[in-house]
C-alpha cells in the first residue's frame, strides 16, 4: 500500500492548475525541511488592512510554515483586508479566499493556488465584514477534519478530500489527516485517491469524518517493478506478480522467504533450516535443473544480493516475482529459476513520513508424534531381546543397566522434550524516517531483531541500517545511492544431535551426577549420550557483515531518452568461532580436551551496468526499448582452522595456538558474467502489446568454448476490457498475454570444465609426502548452458469495478542441456561428472482469484485465494533406446523417462509377515514372522530389483487461502496454507540411529510393532541384534499439510484518541503465526523430520506509529 | 551532449568487448592443475603419495557405516569369527543392493589413478631410476588391486587405459574380462615392481618384500606352486624381513610397527589426521570392533579402562571353534592376540579393586563380556572414544613364511614346508609339527592370523569356505541365538554392486544373486 501511495502520480487536479507557478525549488526547500509538523496546529493571527494579497500570503506562510505556489503576476492587484486573531491555517485561508477568485489545494506543506471553476465575484470584496463575526462563522460554514486510512488502518497521505458539488478541496496529510471547511448546506464530502475505492460521506452534524478507503483489489493504474523499468500494470503482458508487502510483513519471522509462503502463485517455499538465522527454500514453478542450482535470483534495486534476506523486509517497497520467460528474460543468464525483484522504498519530494513498528512475542513448537513411554520402552526393549532368544523373555538384569533398571523401580522417568525445549521470544523494531526536498531526497531505515531459538542456546540478532539518497543535480543529471549495512549474530551449538537424543535416549535414566554435573551416558547405555551436554558445553558462534554499496547515476539529456550507470559492491565476511570445551562429548572422547575451530568467509560482488532507455509515442503508438550492457564478478575466500586437543579450557577458541594439532583449509573461487541486452516495448492506444528482448550472456563457469549463450523472448498482449464493444460490460479488465522465450541456469559451481587436483598426503617415515590425485570428478570440458523456454499464457480479468479480480496462467517449461551430475561406471574412474543432458518439462497452471465480497460503511471483507499445481517430467536423458525402442532410465540417479525427477526409486512395503503364512515358498523364502513383507510388484513370485517402484515427492498442488475483514478500527486477516501429496522419507521410521528400527537400544517415535501377541501391529517385530530386513522401506510417509500460516488481529485508534497521545496514528495487533497445523507426517514440520529444528509457532503482540 | 554519451557508451562497450574473453577465463587458486600431476618428476611423485593414500582408505578406511562393514566383513565372515551384530556377514543384506559397494567403485577409481601414471611417466623428461620406482609403485598398486577384485568377485572389468575427459565414453562393451587376461596383467605389474622396488624402504612404502608376498599369492591363485614358492622364498631368504623373537611377539601388534616382521603398514597419526583425506587419515573403529563392554558389567566393578580398550562396541569375536584351537597353557599367541579371560576390576571405588573380578559377574552376552581380540588394540587410545589412529599391520612376514610352506607342501617339499611352519610355531612356544597335511595348516594359520583379512580369501582360494563357514562362524546375541543366516554357496562371490549393474547395463550378476 506503501508502494502505490508513493508511485501514484500526481493528482489530476494539478493539470487543472492555470497559474502556473514558478517559485524556485530553493524556497520550498527551506520550508518543507522538517518533521511533519502538522500545518493545521499552526494558529495565525492576522491584521492586514488593504494589503495586497501577496503580502498576506507571505504573513501566512511566516506563521504557518505552509508555502504557497503562485504566480506573482497572476495575482491580482486589488487589495485584501483581513483581521483576525488565532485561527487555525484552514479557518484563514477559507476566510480569504471566500470572495476571491482563487481556489487552493493544500498538499502537505504546500498551497496551490487555483482559479475557481465558476466563479461568480460576489458584490463585496471586503472581507472584514465576516471576519469581524469571527464568532458567528460557525453558522453559515462548518469546519470537519478526520483521518483517512487504508483497510489496514495505515493513515493515508495525499488523499483528496472535497465538498460535493462545490471546488473546494484539500489532501491529507503525512498522516491522513485533513481539515476542510464546508460551505453551508452542502453535506456530503467525498474522498479519493488513485488506488483506491473513492467514498462519499454524509456530514449531516458531524465535525469529524474519518473515513477507511478500500484499495483496487487489482489495481490498473498501480505501478510494476520490471527488469530494468516500472510499466503500469495495465501495460504488463508478462507473467510479474507482486507481493502485497504489507501482507508480508505481517508474517513475525526474520527470514522473507518465510514471510513469502503463499503469497504469490507458483512460488513453493519449504523450510530450509527453522533455527533462528536460518533462511527458506524458494521454488518458483518447480524445480528444472538435475544438478545445477534451483533457486531464483534475488535483485534488489537492481543490484544481485547474496540472499534475500540481506534486505531489511520493512525497508521493502515493493517485491515483484518473474515466472515467465519474456519477464526474466532481462535478467536472463541467472534468471532461469526465476527472478525476485526487490524495490526498497525512497523518499518523496516535500514529505517526511516517520514510522516506527515494534512486535514481540513468543514461540513455542508442537510435536506431531509420541516417543514411549518410560512402561512402553522398557517392554519394547524385552521384547527387542527375546526375538533373539527364540521367543523367550530373558530376566530384566540381562536387558537393563543398572542405572535403567534403578530407574525403573523408583519411576523417576525423564521427559527429555520437556527438559531440552522453551518458550522463546522474538522481537523485531523498526524505524523508517523518509525526508525530501526538490533536489534532496533521503530515506533511512533502522532496523534490529532478536530471535531466541525454542532450544537454549540458539538465538539470532541482526540489524539492518539503510539509507537511500537521491540528488538532483541538473535537470539532466541526477545521483543516487542505496546503501545497506547489516550486521548478525548467530548462536547455534548444533542441534542436530540434541534434537536426534531428545527423540531417541530413553526415559529410563538420570541426567545428572551425583556431584550435579551432567551425566554423560544418562540411562548406562553407551549409545545414549545426554542430549543437555553439548548444548551447555559447545558454543557456535557466527558474526556476519553484510553491506551494498549501490551508487547510481541518470543522464536525461533529451527528452524520453534516459541513460543509467549502475554501479554496485556488495561485500559480505563471516567469522565462525566453534568450541567444544574438555567437558563436552567431544572433549570427553578426546580425553578432556578442548577443540574447536576459526572460519573467516568473505565474498565481495561487484556489478558494472550501462542502461539505455528511450521511450516515445506518436499519435497512439507507444514505443520504449532499453539496451543495457552489465558485468559482474563475485570472489569467494574461506580460511578455516581447526584445532584439536586444546589443553585447557581458559581462553576457548582463543586459545588454539596451544592446540596439539592445527590443520588449516583454504578455498578460494571467482566467477564472472558478461551480458548484452536488448528490448523494445510496443503497444498501440494500450490494447495490442507487443515486447520482445534477446541477450547475449557470458559466463565464466563454462568450458572455453561454451561460455556464450543468446537468449531471445517475445511477448504479445490484447487488452480487450478498452475495445470498444466492452464498453457497457461489467468487465472492467480482461487481458490476454502470451510468451516465449528461454534463459539460461549457470547456478554450478566454477572450474566444473577444469581438471583439477585434490591434496591427498601421506606420511612415510612419519613425515608427510605432499599427495596430488585427480579427484572424484570428471571434468568436462565441453560444460555449457542450461536453456529453459517457456511458453505462458495467462488471462487477468476484472468484473464489477474490480470486486472480483483474479489471474489464470498456464504455462510449459522446456529445459534442455541440463545440468546433470551423472554418476559414473566404475571402471572410467571417476564417480560423478557433470554434463548437459537431456530434456525436463515443468508444465502447470495458477490461479489467484480476489473478491471484495461485501463493502459496507463500516464493513470490508475480502476474501482470496490461489492454486498453483506444476507437474516434472523427464522427457529424455541420453537418448539410449533400449530393445523396445524405448527411452533407458538412469536408475542409478533414479532418474525415469516420464516420471518427475524427484521420486523415490524402492520397494513398497504390504505389511508383516505372519506366523502360519507360507512364507518358504513365497517371494521373500528366508524372511522370518514379523518381518516386513514387501510387494512383489512384477508378480513373479521372486524379490528382485525389479519390484521396486516409482513414488513421486514432489507436491500435486499447493495453494493458499486469505480472508480479510474490517470493521471500523478492527482488522482481523487470516492466511491458509496448504501443499497436497508431497512424500518425503521420515528417518525416524526406520532407522537405527533415528530410533526407528524398533532395536530396544533408543527410543523413537512410537509405532504399532508386531509380537506374536500383537499380529495386527503395522511395524515389524522389534530385534536387538539388528535391523529387521527392508525395515527402510518404511520411511515413505504422505506430508500434506494444511496449515493456518497467519491470524491478525489489529485495532487502530481512532485520530482524536492518536491526537491526544500526540502521534499521528496508532494499531496495536496481534499475530498468530503457524498457529496450526495440520498433517499425518510425523515430527515438528511436515517439511522436516524430527532431528531438525522444529519450526516455531510464534505470537506475537505489536505496535505501529506513524508520526 | 548526446555526442558526449555516445561516445562514453561506444567506449564503454567496447572496452568490455576486448576484455571479455580474458574475464571469461577461468583460474582456479587453491587447486592444482591436473596437467602438473602427469607432466613433471615431482608431480608424478605426489601422484604415487597419492595412492598410499588411497589405499589406505580402501584398505582399512576411517570411521564406521558401509566403510567399516566392507573391511570387517572379510575379517569376521571366516570359520573364526563370531558375530553379535550390524554388519551381520550373511545376514539380508548380503544382496546387490545392500552390500558395500565401495571395494569395487574405489578400487577401480585407484586404479585409475595408477594407470593415468603408468601411462604418463614415460613421457615425462626424468631420470631412469626415478621414474621406475615411480611406475613399480604405481603397477604394485595396480596388480595389488586386481588381485583384491578378482578374488572377491571372480568376473570383474580389466581396464588399463588411464580415463581422460575424451575417452570416457569411448564406446564400451561391459563384460566379465578373462581371468588369464586378468592374471597377466597382475603378475606383469607385480613383477615390474619386484625388478625396481628396494628391499629396504621408507616405513609406509611398498618395498621388494611386500612385492614378492603378493606376487607368490597371485601364483597360488593360479595354482602355480612352483612360481609362488620363489616368490616367498624371496622374501624368506633375505635378511631384510623376518619373525620377530619369541620375547618381542608383544611388539607385532604393538604400538610401534615398524619393526622387521611388517611387509605393509598402513600408518595413522591423529595430529596430522582428522580424516583420511589428510596426511595422518582418519580414526578406524577397528580396535573397538572386537572388545567387549566390560564396564557395562553389572554391579558396577568395572569402568572404562585403557588396558580393557576403553569404549567398545562389542560386535565382533573369535568363536569357539578359534579357541579350542589353541593351547591356552603354551601358545604365547593365546596371551598376546587376545585380551585375558580373567577381568581386573578397575573401578578404584571397589572394595574389590585389584582383584580379579567375581566369577558370578561374567554376563557373557557377547556385548558385555566375550573373550576378545587384542590384535588392534591400541594403547594410545583415548577411554571414551571409539576411534583409534593406531597403525595397521597389513601383510606380514609370518604370513609369508605359512604360504610359503603351504607353496612348498604344494610342491612336494614337505620338509621345507615343516621348516617354514615350524618356525611360526616355535615362536609362539610351541613344539614342532612332524608332519604337514591341509587340516593342520588351516589350523596353524587360523592361531596365527585371525582376523587378519587373509582367511576368507585362504579358505576361498583352497576351495572350503563355504564348507567351513557353515560348519563354525557364529552368529547371535543373547546367549543361546546362534548361526541364524548360513552362507550360501553363491557367497563364495560377493556380489557385484547393483548400482553398477545399473550404470553398467550389459554387465552379468555374478549368479545367485
Amino acid at each position: 500500500m506503501q508502494l502505490k501511495r508513493l508511485m501514484c502520480p500526481l493528482p489530476a487536479y494539478t493539470k487543472k492548475i492555470i497559474m502556473r507557478v514558478k517559485l524556485t525549488i530553493i524556497l520550498v526547500t527551506v520550508f518543507c525541511i522538517q518533521l511533519s509538523a502538522n500545518v493545521f496546529g499552526q494558529k495565525i493571527s492576522l491584521n492586514e488592512r488593504d494589503a495586497s494579497l501577496w503580502e498576506v500570503l507571505k504573513k501566512i506562510e511566516k506563521q504557518s510554515g505552509v508555502t504557497f505556489f503562485y504566480n506573482k503576476r497572476d495575482v491580482q492587484e486589488d487589495p485584501v483586508t483581513i483581521i483576525l486573531q488565532e485561527e487555525p491555517l484552514n479557518r484563514v485561508l477559507a476566510l480569504l479566499f471566500k470572495n476571491l477568485p482563487y481556489g487552493y489545494d493544500i498538499q502537505d506543506q504546500v498551497v496551490v493556488l487555483n482559479q475557481k471553476e465558476k466563479f461568480v465575484p460576489t458584490k463585496s470584496r471586503d472581507v472584514r465584514r465576516q471576519t469581524i463575526h469571527t464568532l458567528n462563522v460557525e453558522a453559515v460554514q462548518q469546519t470537519i477534519n478526520g483521518t483517512v486510512r487504508d483497510s489496514l488502518g495505515v493513515p493515508l497521505a495525499g488523499v483528496t478530500v472535497s465538498i460535493k458539488g462545490t471546488s473546494l478541496r484539500t489532501h491529507t496529510d503525512a498522516r491522513g489527516k485533513y481539515r476542510i471547511a464546508t460551505p453551508e448546506g452542502q453535506s456530503v464530502v467525498v474522498f479519493s485517491i488513485v488506488g483506491y475505492v473513492s467514498s462519499e460521506q454524509p456530514i449531516g452534524e458531524k465535525t469529524i469524518v474519518d473515513v477507511m478507503l478500500t484499495a483496487y483489489i487489482d489495481d490498473l493504474d498501480e505501478v510494476v517493478v520490471v527488469g530494468y523499468g516500472t510499466q503500469k500494470k495495465s501495460d504488463v503482458i508478462s507473467s510479474v506478480v507482486s507481493v502485497n508487502t504489507e501482507d508480508v510483513n505481517r508474517v513475525p519471522s526474520n527470514d522473507l522467504g518465510e514471510m513469502l509462503r503463499g503469497k504469490a502463485a507458483g512460488v513453493y517455499v519449504t523450510v530450509n533450516d527453522a533455527a533462528p538465522g536460518s533462511s527458506s527454500n524458494i521454488l518458483i514453478r518447480g524445480s528444472r535443473s538435475l544438478t545445477a542450482g534451483n533457486a531464483p535470483i534475488v535483485i534488489a534495486d537492481g543490484v544481485p544480493v547474496g540472499g534475500i534476506n540481506d534486505v531489511n523486509p520493512n525497508d521493502i517497497a515493493s517485491i515483484e516475482i518473474l515466472k515467465d520467460a519474456a519477464a526474466q528474460a532481462i535478467y536472463g543468464a541467472r534468471a532461469s529459476n526465476g527472478v525476485i525483484l526487490i524495490t526498497t522504498k525512497r523518499a518523496k519530494e516535500d514529505r517526511t513520513i516517520v514510522d516506527f513498528n515494534t512486535f514481540y512475542g513468543g514461540q513455542t513448537v508442537k510435536r506431531n508424534f509420541d516417543v514411549y513411554s518410560a512402561k512402553e520402552f522398557a517392554q519394547l526393549k524385552r521384547e527387542a531381546y527375546r526375538a533373539d532368544n527364540n521367543n523367550q523373555y530373558l530376566p530384566d538384569e540381562a536387558i537393563f543397566t543398572d542405572i535403567e533398571r534403578e530407574v525403573l523401580a523408583t519411576g523417576d522417568f525423564i521427559d527429555w522434550e520437556k527438559e531440552l525445549l522453551r518458550i522463546a521470544s522474538t522481537q523485531n523494531h523498526n524505524l523508517s524516517v523518509s525526508t525530501g526536498t526538490a533536489k534532496t531526497r533521503i530515506y533511512s531505515g533502522f532496523n534490529y531483531s532478536k530471535r531466541q531459538g525454542v532450544i537454549p542456546g540458539t538465538d539470532f540478532q541482526r540489524g539492518t541500517i539503510r539509507i537511500n539518497v537521491d540528488q538532483t543535480i541538473t535537470d539532466w543529471l541526477k545521483v543516487g545511492a542505496n546503501t545497506s549495512w547489516q550486521l548478525s549474530k548467530n548462536n547455534n551449538p548444533g542441534t542436530g544431535e540434541t534434537l536426534l537424543r531428545t527423540v531417541t535416549t530413553s526415559p529410563l535414566g538420570k541426567i545428572y551426577n551425583d556431584d550435579g554435573t551432567y551425566r554423560i551416558y544418562p540411562t548406562g547405555v553407551q549409545e545414549s549420550v545426554n542430549p543437555l551436554l553439548d548444548l551447555a558445553e559447545v558454543s557456535n558462534t557466527r558474526n556476519d557483515r553484510n553491506d551494498i554499496m549501490n551508487i547510481f547515476a541518470d543522464f536525461t539529456p533529451f527528452q524520453g531518452f534516459r541513460y543509467r550507470v549502475n554501479a554496485s559492491r556488495r561485500s559480505w565476511n563471516r567469522k565462525t568461532t566453534h568450541y567444544a570445551t574438555s567437558e563436552s562429548l567431544q572433549g570427553f572422547r578426546r580425553g578432556g580436551l578442548g577443540n574447536g575451530a576459526m572460519q573467516f568467509e568473505d565474498e565481495e560482488e561487484w556489478q558494472l551496468e550501462n542502461i539505455l532507455n528511450y521511450n516515445t509515442s506518436f499519435n497512439k503508438h507507444n514505443l520504449a526499448s532499453t539496451v543495457v550492457q552489465s558485468i559482474s564478478q563475485r570472489r569467494y575466500n574461506n580460511f578455516r582452522n581447526n584445532a584439536s586437543n586444546i589443553p585447557n579450557d581458559l581462553l576457548g577458541i582463543w586459545g588454539l595456538p596451544s592446540a596439539e594439532s592445527n590443520i588449516p583449509t583454504v578455498g578460494a573461487n571467482k566467477r564472472g558474467l558478461v551480458s548484452f541486452v536488448g528490448r523494445i516495448q510496443y503497444d498501440y492506444d494500450g490494447k495490442y502489446y507487443l515486447t520482445a528482448s534477446a541477450r547475449a550472456d557470458g559466463s565464466t563457469v563454462f568450458g572455453a568454448n561454451n561460455k556464450w549463450a543468446y537468449f531471445p523472448a517475445v511477448a504479445l498482449g490484447w487488452n480487450i476490457h478498452r475495445e470498444a464493444f466492452m464498453d457497457e460490460s461489467f468487465v472492467n479488465n480482461l487481458k490476454l498475454r502470451a510468451s516465449y522465450g528461454s534463459v539460461g541456469n549457470e547456478a554450478i559451481n566454477p572450474y566444473r570444465s577444469l581438471s583439477t587436483a585434490v591434496q591427498r598426503d601421506y606420511l612415510f617415515n612419519n613425515v608427510k609426502r605432499i599427495g596430488y590425485v585427480p579427484g572424484d570428478f570428471l571434468p568436462n570440458p565441453n560444460l555449457r548452458w542450461e536453456t529453459s523456454t517457456t511458453l505462458n499464457t495467462a488471462l487477468d480479468f476484472g468484473f464489477w469495478n474490480n470486486r472480483l479480480t483474479g489471474t489464470f496462467e498456464f504455462y510449459n517449461t522446456r529445459t534442455t542441456d541440463l545440468l546433470a551430475e551423472l554418476s559414473l561406471q566404475a571402471d572410467i574412474g571417476y564417480a560423478r561428472m557433470l554434463r548437459n543432458i537431456g530434456e525436463v518439462e515443468n508444465q502447470g497452471f495458477e490461479l489467484n482469484m480476489n473478491g471484495l465480497i461485501l463493502d459496507k460503511n463500516d464493513w470490508q471483507v475480502n476474501l482470496g485465494f490461489s492454486i498453483s499445481r506444476n507437474r516434472n517430467k523427464i522427457i529424455s536423458l541420453y537418448g539410449d533406446l533400449d530393445e523396445h525402442g524405448n527411452e533407458v532410465d538412469d536408475i542409478a540417479n533414479q532418474w525415469f523417462i516420464g516420471h518427475s525427477k524427484n521420486v523415490y526409486y524402492q520397494y513398497r512395503p504390504a505389511g508383516i509377515w505372519q506366523q502360519g503364512e507360507d512364507i518358504a515358498n513365497s517371494h521373500m523364502p528366508t524372511a522370518q514372522p514379523g518381518d516386513i513383507k514387501l510387494l512383489d510388484s512384477n508378480g513373479d513370485g521372486k524379490l528382485t530389483d525389479a519390484d521396486r517402484v516409482i513414488v513421486p515427492r514432489d507436491p500435486k498442488w499447493f495453494g493458499s487461502f486469505n480472508l480479510a475483514v474490517n470493521y471500523k478500527g478492527v482488522d482481523l486477516a487470516a492466511d491458509f496454507l496448504t501443499v497436497q501429496g508431497v512424500v518425503r522419507n521420515n528417518a525416524f521410521l526406520y532407522d537405527y540411529a533415528s530410533g526407528g528400527s524398533l532395536r530396544g537400544v533408543f527410543n523413537g517415535v512410537k509405532v504399532d510393532y508386531w509380537t506374536p501377541e500383537n499380529p495386527e501391529g503395522n511395524w515389524p517385530r522389534p530385534l536387538e541384534s539388528n535391523d529387521r530386513p527392508y525395515i527402510w522401506t518404511l520411511g515413505l510417509q504422505d506430508a500434506s499439510y494444511v496449515r493456518l500460516h497467519t491470524l491478525t488481529l489489529g485495532y487502530t485508534l481512532s485520530s482524536q484518541f492518536a491526537n491526544r497521545l500526540k502521534v499521528g496514528s496508532l494499531r496495536i495487533y496481534s499475530t498468530a503465526h503457524n498457529l496450526a497445523t495440520w498433517t499425518k507426517y510425523k515430527s515438528y514440520s511436515p517439511e522436516k523430520n524430527p532431528n531438525e529444528y522444529p519450526e516455531a509457532i510464534s505470537i506475537v503482540g505489536g505496535i505501529q506509529v506513524g508520526f | 551532449m548526446k555526442r558526449i554519451f555516445l561516445q562514453l557508451l561506444f567506449g564503454v562497450t567496447l572496452l568490455s568487448f576486448l576484455s571479455c574473453e580474458k574475464f571469461l577465463a577461468e583460474e582456479p587458486v587453491t587447486e592444482v592443475s591436473i596437467d602438473f600431476i602427469y607432466t613433471t618428476p615431482e608431480g608424478l611423485e605426489s601422484g604415487v603419495n597419492a595412492l598410499y593414500n588411497l589405499m589406505r582408505n580402501y584398505n582399512i578406511p576411517e570411521g564406521e557405516g558401509d566403510a567399516l562393514r566392507s573391511s570387517l566383513f572379510f575379517l569376521v565372515g571366516t570359520d573364526l569369527g563370531l558375530n553379535r551384530t550390524w554388519h551381520t556377514p550373511y545376514g539380508p543384506n548380503h544382496t546387490p543392493v545392500a552390500f558395500p559397494a565401495r571395494k569395487w567403485t574405489r578400487g577401480y577409481q585407484i586404479i585409475d589413478r595408477a594407470n593415468a601414471i603408468i601411462t604418463n611417466a614415460p613421457k615425462v623428461d626424468m631420470l631412469e631410476t626415478r621414474r621406475n620406482q615411480i611406475i613399480a609403485q604405481a603397477r604394485m598398486v595396480r596388480g595389488e588391486l586386481y588381485l583384491d577384485l578378482i578374488r572377491m568377485y571372480d568376473n570383474i572389468l580389466l581396464d588399463t587405459v588411464a580415463t581422460t575427459p575424451e575417452n570416457a565414453f569411448d564406446p564400451k562393451e561391459y563384460l566379465p574380462a578373462d581371468p588369464i587376461e586378468v592374471f597377466k596383467l597382475i603378475d606383469a605389474d607385480l613383477d615390474f615392481a619386484i625388478q625396481h622396488l628396494a628391499w629396504n624402504v621408507d616405513y609406509g612404502r611398498y618395498g621388494k618384500g611386500v612385492a614378492h608376498h603378493i606376487r607368490g599369492k597371485s601364483a597360488l591363485w593360479q595354482k602355480k606352486w612352483t612360481e609362488a614358492s620363489t616368490h616367498f622364498d624371496a622374501v624368506i631368504l633375505d635378511p631384510t624381513h623376518d619373525l620377530l623373537p619369541r620375547e618381542q611377539i608383544a611388539q607385532v601388534f604393538g604400538q610401534n610397527l615398524n619393526h622387521k616382521e611388517a611387509l605393509l603398514v598402513y600408518v595413522r597419526d591423529e595430529i596430522t589426521g582428522g580424516n583420511d583425506n589428510l596426511a595422518g587419515g582418519g580414526p578406524t573403529w577397528i580396535s573397538s570392533v572386537f572388545n567387549s563392554r566390560v564396564y557395562e558389567l553389572s554391579g558396577g566393578e568395572m569402568i572404562r579402562s585403557i588396558e580393557y580398550g576403553g569404549e567398545s562396541l562389542g560386535w565382533s569375536f573369535p568363536n569357539d571353534y578359534l579357541r579350542s584351537l589353541y593351547d591356552a597353557e603354551n601358545d604365547l599367541r593365546f596371551r598376546t592376540y587376545y585380551y585375558p579371560l580373567q577381568l581386573i576390576v578397575n573401578n578404584p571405588e571397589s572394595p574389590n579393586f585389584g582383584l580379579p573380578l567375581a566369577p558370578d559377574r561374567y554376563d557373557d552376552d557377547y556385548r558385555r563380556y566375550h573373550w576378545s581380540l587384542k590384535k588392534y588394540h591400541d594403547d594410545e587410545k583415548r577411554i571414551g572414544t571409539l576411534n583409534s589412529y593406531k597403525d595397521h599391520i597389513f601383510y606380514r612376514y609370518a604370513e609369508t613364511l605359512l604360504l610359503g610352506a603351504e607353496a612348498a607342501w604344494r610342491m612336494d617339499n614337505p620338509s621345507k614346508a615343516l621348516g617354514y611352519i615350524n618356525q611360526v610355531r616355535n615362536r609362539a612356544g610351541l613344539t614342532n609339527f612332524a608332519t604337514f597335511d591341509l587340516e593342520s595348516y588351516l589350523e596353524e594359520s587360523a592361531r596365527e592370523l585371525a582376523f587378519e583379512n587373509e582367511r576368507w580369501f585362504l579358505l576361498k582360494r583352497i576351495g572350503v569356505l563355504v564348507e567351513r563357514v557353515n560348519q563354525y562362524y557364529e552368529m547371535g546375541s543373547n546367549a543361546g541365538n546362534k548361526a541364524i543366516y548360513p552362507m550360501a554357496s553363491h557367497m563364495v562371490r560377493l556380489p557385484i554392486p547393483q548400482s553398477q549393474i545399473d550404470l553398467m547395463g550389459t554387465f552379468p550378476q555374478n549368479d545367485g544373486y
